[in-house]
Formats: structure tokens, sequence, C-alpha cells
């Protein structure tokens, strides 16, 4: 009953019947908040328009999770950021050792991002097959990252053949670095498909 | 002292609900502060029953953005994957491949003037009866050790249908040129 009171105290109806300002004398909705609020408990909203193919220029709504008091709502500008949720960073690499580059260490937190490559790209001198038996082997080129240390690193090469010794090449790739704060790395799937060129998935990743 | 408080005496902002909130009608916010580095933060989405939820990717079974899953695909026909069943609804999400790797050496077929030919693999996803597939090759090379049993190593983005849309194929005849034109963009 007190705080029925507290909010009796401070509510103005506007021009309209049923309009409620708290912080105005001069409501421009059914309910008019001129300062901040907080909702402690659920947030329900009937009628959220939806973004149409013309709006330009949105930005994603976030959510704080360590404001006083928690959660407080901001928006997703990535201006204001050093690190957005998805990040695309170029790399080149030359001078190689042949066309090894066997372990380049990219330095990124595997606790906060998940590392992929993209984009490979290689400028430069073949990689001649050699023969093997009635046939040639081509070996197996790798391009990959993976995490080791703690950090995330890169791979690139020709695992069993190398480079002529005075040939070059040099590699371009594309990093994309997800924060894992909006984006998940799941465990992997290994699936043994027992010698068949078909099969399925042990398991079904989890995505709801 | 203009600050009200539903369900508590002691409100901190201009109004605090000590409990739910729910607006039948339009919500306009005059200021957004922006996210800050090192601000930990969700996105914030809304459910089917009109309820606004936070995206808690910390929570493993929870909601993200996307998902980076790695498949191990382990003794397959040589180095072959030709239908590889991953189980995931084709309507409700889309699957890509970023990158993938093969872990054994390969030579080229053994048959007479074949082995003068190249080897290009590709790695690839596709939808049949469903669910998404994966296709992995090195076409006319397999594992130079045909008892050696090869593992490739594939690395797929899975989108929510709810934040991509699939556009379908565009093909492009090139008429026998080497640079062409798209005949109209995929997005405005």
């Amino acid at each position: 009953m007190k705080n029925l009171t507290i909010l009796l105290l401070f509510i103005t109806l506007g021009p309209v019947i049923g309009q409620v300002g708290i912080g105005t004398t001069n409501p421009q909705a059914d309910l008019h908040i001129a300062g901040d609020a907080l909702v402690q408990t659920g947030f329900t909203m009937n009628n959220l328009v939806t973004v149409s193919t013309t709006d330009k220029d949105f930005k994603l709504v976030t959510r704080v999770t360590d404001s006083n008091p928690i959660g407080e709502i901001t928006t997703l500008d990535v201006d204001f950021l050093n690190v957005a949720p998805i990040n695309v960073i170029d790399y080149s690499f030359t001078n190689l050792q042949l066309d090894n580059l066997r372990d380049v260490d990219l330095q990124y937190d595997p606790n906060k991002y998940i590392v992929g490559v993209a984009n490979f790209r290689h400028v430069g001198d073949a990689i001649k097959k050699i023969p093997a038996g009635n046939t040639y082997s081509i070996g197996h080129f790798v391009v990959r990252t993976f995490v080791s240390g703690g950090t995330w690193h890169l791979e690139i090469r020709n695992v069993d053949l190398d480079l002529d010794a005075d040939d070059s090449i040099d590699y371009y790739i594309t990093l994309i670095v997800y924060d894992k704060s909006y984006f998940r790395h799941l465990p992997p799937i290994i699936t043994d498909l027992g010698g068949s060129n078909t099969g399925t998935a042990s398991s079904i990743p989890d995505l709801y | 002292m203009a600050q009200v408080g539903i369900g508590t005496t002691n409100a901190r902002k201009t109004l605090e609900v000590a409990g739910d909130m729910m607006i039948t009608g339009n919500m306009e916010i005059g200021l957004y502060n922006p996210l800050k580095d090192g601000d930990t933060s969700t996105f914030l989405i809304q459910e089917s029953d009109a309820s606004i939820k936070s995206v808690d990717v910390s929570n493993p079974t929870g909601l993200a953005l996307a998902y980076i899953q790695e498949y191990y695909i382990v003794n397959p026909n040589l180095d072959w994957v030709k239908n590889f069943d991953t189980g995931i609804d084709a309507t409700e999400f889309v699957v890509i491949v970023t990158s993938a790797s093969y872990d054994l050496e390969l030579d080229l077929t053994e048959v007479s003037g074949d082995e003068e030919n190249f080897s290009i693999p590709y790695i690839a996803t596709f939808v049949q009866a469903g669910t998404w597939r994966i296709i992995a090759d090195y076409p006319q090379a397999a594992n130079i050790d045909e008892t050696a049993i090869g593992t490739w190593i594939i690395s797929t983005l899975i989108f929510s249908s709810d934040l991509s849309k699939q556009f379908g194929t565009i093909d492009i005849p090139m008429s026998g040129s080497t640079s062409g034109s798209a005949s109209t963009p995929i997005i405005d």
C-alpha cells in the first residue's frame, strides 16, 4: 500500500486520460519515464516491431551483465569497441622456409575467441609432385588453425612435399576471430565411417 | 525526489519495478549507451511469447549467434567422403564449411595416363532429405598407403535461420570469358 501511495504521488495525468508521466508533467506515451527505468525480473513487449528491409543503420541491442545494477541495456556499435562479435583480419606470410608454415603462434586467447581461417590464397611457385610407384604423390596440403599451449596457432604447408629450394611461395589468409560472448565453440564430433564414403554423424550438435 | 518504486520503497532509478513489466504497445528508449570494451554482455532477443530474453552463450545448452562445429570424419573410403549426414535440420539452420584438412599423403590414380593429373580438394555442404550433409574429396587421388586410416577435420559454421537467409543458387554463364558480372546483387 505504501508503494502504491508513492506511485500515486508522482503520476501525472496527461491530456488524454490514461497517460502517466514519471518525472514529467507532459507524458508523450501511455507511460513516459523521464529518466532511467529498472525492471528487476521479466520483461515482455507484445508489440515489438520488426526491422524492415528498408531500415538502415540499425544497431543490435545488448545487455551488460556486469553493470550496477546489473542489466544495463546498451547498443552494439563496433566503432566504440576494439573487439566486435566478428573480427576479420588479413595476414600475409612471406619469406617462408620452402612451403612450410608449420606453427605460427597467433596469440589469440582460446578462452575468449574462436579463430577460423578463410580466404586462403597462395602466390608463387608450384610444389612439384614426386614419383610414387607407378604414379605420383601430391602429399597433403593443410591450412588450419589449432589451439596449442593456451593460444591459437596456424599451420599452412604441404606436410609431405616441399617446394624446390630455389622456388618461393607467399601465403595470404583472412582470420575470422569470433568473440565467445556471442559464438559457441562446440566440442568436436568424431565419427568413424568404417571405410565407407557414406554415413551419419555420431551425434547432432545441440543448437537449441 | 521524482523516483518511483513499484514493489519497492527504494527505487534506484526514475522508475524501478521490483517484478515483471509488460508493455502491450511500442516502447522507445531515448538514450542507449554504447557497449564499451571490457563490458561483458549478451544480446537480447524476443521469444514468440513476446518476452525479452538474453542470449547467454556461457550456458552450454543456450542459444548463440552462431556455432563453430568441428567434424572429425575418421576412416572414410580412402580420402572420399561422399555423403556424411550431420543430422542438422536444414529448415532451421545453415551449415557452411569454413576450412578443412586431411591428414594423409595422397597419390594420383594409378591408371595409365591419369598419373599426370592434378587434384584440387573440395569440401562442401549440401542439403539432402532435410538435413545438412558434407562432401569431401581429393578427386583423382587417394591415400598413398591404402591401409592407412585417414581423418578429415572439417570446421563448420552453423547459423540459425532466425539470423540468416538462404538465397539459393545464382548461375552465371561466363561465355568462355575469364571475367564477368553477376546479373543482380543478392543483397541491396
